[in-house]
């Protein structure tokens, strides 16, 4: 699919639109709520001011659609499921424009730059990584190795013990899901979590970290690309839905969903077969009240099969 | 292998077990197995991770204990509340929670302090006012939103 030509708003909140259009015109052409949509057109739509949400659905059909949702985190992923949503943005007053430039740049971007940390942190920021071949520690140490190695002086006081957290369920993910799906063809043999898990060759999950004036970026990356649009959206979904544990071969059902939550933008980037990119984002910020009161976003950017 | 660490003490037949480091899938409770004491106190001040397959082996170990031992939750860190408000089935139908860390927030020193609050201190969903213990501030800001962190008290009595 080609670059969107012009990029739509739909909002009646001015200082919003004024914001967006200021983030956004170095990229393309911004309209505010033109009369017509054609596929050309990237849709940013803000639910919270405007038109009727019965006129918004119109917009659910287009290829290119980044909507501002202002509920809960929970009726943001049943919309997200129940409309096959791959992007909306939290609203958030202060970091809606800062997020929409981020995400829709990488649209204009191209796919081959979708990929690592370097999309959401400042030019020129270091990050610190490692790579995984077998789940022994499942990277425990190293990742509480990079963690100290961050300044944290300008985040709320826990933010470690949430990456950590997220690490975990994303790596343990990355290497007892990916490999068996992607040689069995499904998700039906999963592997006790309790079992060792070589990979194979040249096979790796690969973990990065990296902090800037905005936020701590965490990358996990696995060469499977198994974690499909449907698999992300369906394992949010059920665990926000029964918020229980599953009692199965496998994973407790609930990685995702943990991942999901303990952050502030959770992203993902696939190319079919090949490789998946979870990055999880916590913002900035010096009040643990705000980090939790922010509503999540959510993208997923799938390479279309060439 | 395990990264929990389990310590055991008996006094006047309440049954203390201090739990240390990450409860994860390789959670060993075998140390905790055939408990016969009326009263077990769990001590999470220790633990520094729960992920979702330690939650699953927390809540198949728990579903094993008699049903009349009386359970009580001490101290239980920040990082475990959050999962507990995320995830069912932590806490045993019954059991007591007696103490948990908060966050609260000064802004005169600009200090995020974490405190260990007694659940009878919270009423209706209400954090306690609390002394900043860096500056002296009489009354620091409780730094979460009191409906969601006080979630997991919504069966306490």
């Amino acid at each position: 699919m080609s670059k969107p030509e012009r990029i739509a708003i739909f909002t009646k909140d001015d200082e919003l639109y004024n914001a967006l259009s200021l983030a956004l015109s170095p990229l393309s052409p911004v309209v505010r709520s033109p009369d017509s949509l054609d596929n050309k057109t990237l849709a940013l739509v803000d639910e919270r001011k405007g038109p009727a949400i019965n006129d918004l659905k119109s917009t659910l059909h287009m290829p290119w659609l980044f909507w501002i949702g202002q509920r809960e985190d929970k009726e943001h992923i049943q919309f997200i499921h129940e409309h096959r949503l791959h992007h909306l943005i939290g609203l958030d007053a202060v970091r809606t424009p800062w997020e929409a430039e981020l995400q829709i740049k990488k649209i204009f971007a191209g796919k081959d730059k979708w990929w690592g940390l370097k999309p959401y942190l400042s030019q020129g920021t270091t990050t610190d990584g490692f790579s995984l071949s077998d789940s022994n520690k499942r990277g425990t140490d190293q990742v509480q190795e990079i963690l100290k190695l961050q300044d944290w002086s300008e985040f709320f006081d826990s933010p470690q013990e949430h990456l950590a957290l997220m690490a975990n369920e994303l790596v343990s993910n990355a290497l007892y899901n990916g490999p068996e799906e992607k040689r069995s063809g499904s998700a039906h043999y999963p592997i006790d979590r309790k079992d060792p898990v070589f990979l194979r060759g040249s096979e790796l999950v690969q973990v990065n970290m990296g902090i800037d004036t905005h936020a701590v970026g965490l990358s996990v990356m696995d060469c499977f690309g198994t974690l499909d649009w449907t698999k992300t959206v369906d394992s949010l979904h059920r665990g926000f839905q029964e918020k229980t544990v599953q009692y199965k071969k496998g994973g407790a059902g609930l990685g995702l969903y943990l991942a999901f939550s303990h952050g502030n933008q959770f992203i993902v980037n696939r190319r079919a077969g090949l490789r998946t990119e979870v990055i999880c984002l916590i913002e900035k910020n010096r009040r643990y009240r705000q980090y939790k009161g922010r509503l999540k976003s959510f993208h997923f950017f799938e390479e279309a099969s060439s | 292998m395990s990264k929990l660490k389990i310590d055991k003490e008996l006094v006047d037949s309440i049954l203390t077990a201090q739990l240390a480091g990450t409860i994860d899938e390789d959670a060993d409770f075998t140390p905790l197995q055939g408990l016969s004491q009326p009263s077990v106190v769990f001590d999470f001040h220790g633990v520094t991770m729960l992920n979702s397959c330690g939650i699953r082996e927390w809540v198949s170990f728990i579903a094993k204990l008699p049903p009349a031992t009386r359970v009580t939750y001490r101290r239980c860190p920040q990082i475990i509340i959050e999962q507990i408000n995320m995830v069912h089935g932590f806490f045993r139908e019954g059991a007591v929670i007696e103490s948990f860390a908060a966050p609260y927030y000064c802004e005169h020193c600009d200090k995020e302090s974490k405190v260990l609050l007694k659940t009878a201190q919270v009423q209706n969903r209400h954090a306690p006012t609390q002394a900043c213990p860096h500056c002296g501030e009489a009354n620091m800001e409780f730094d979460a939103l009191e409906e969601q962190y006080f979630h997991f008290l919504k069966n306490q009595g």
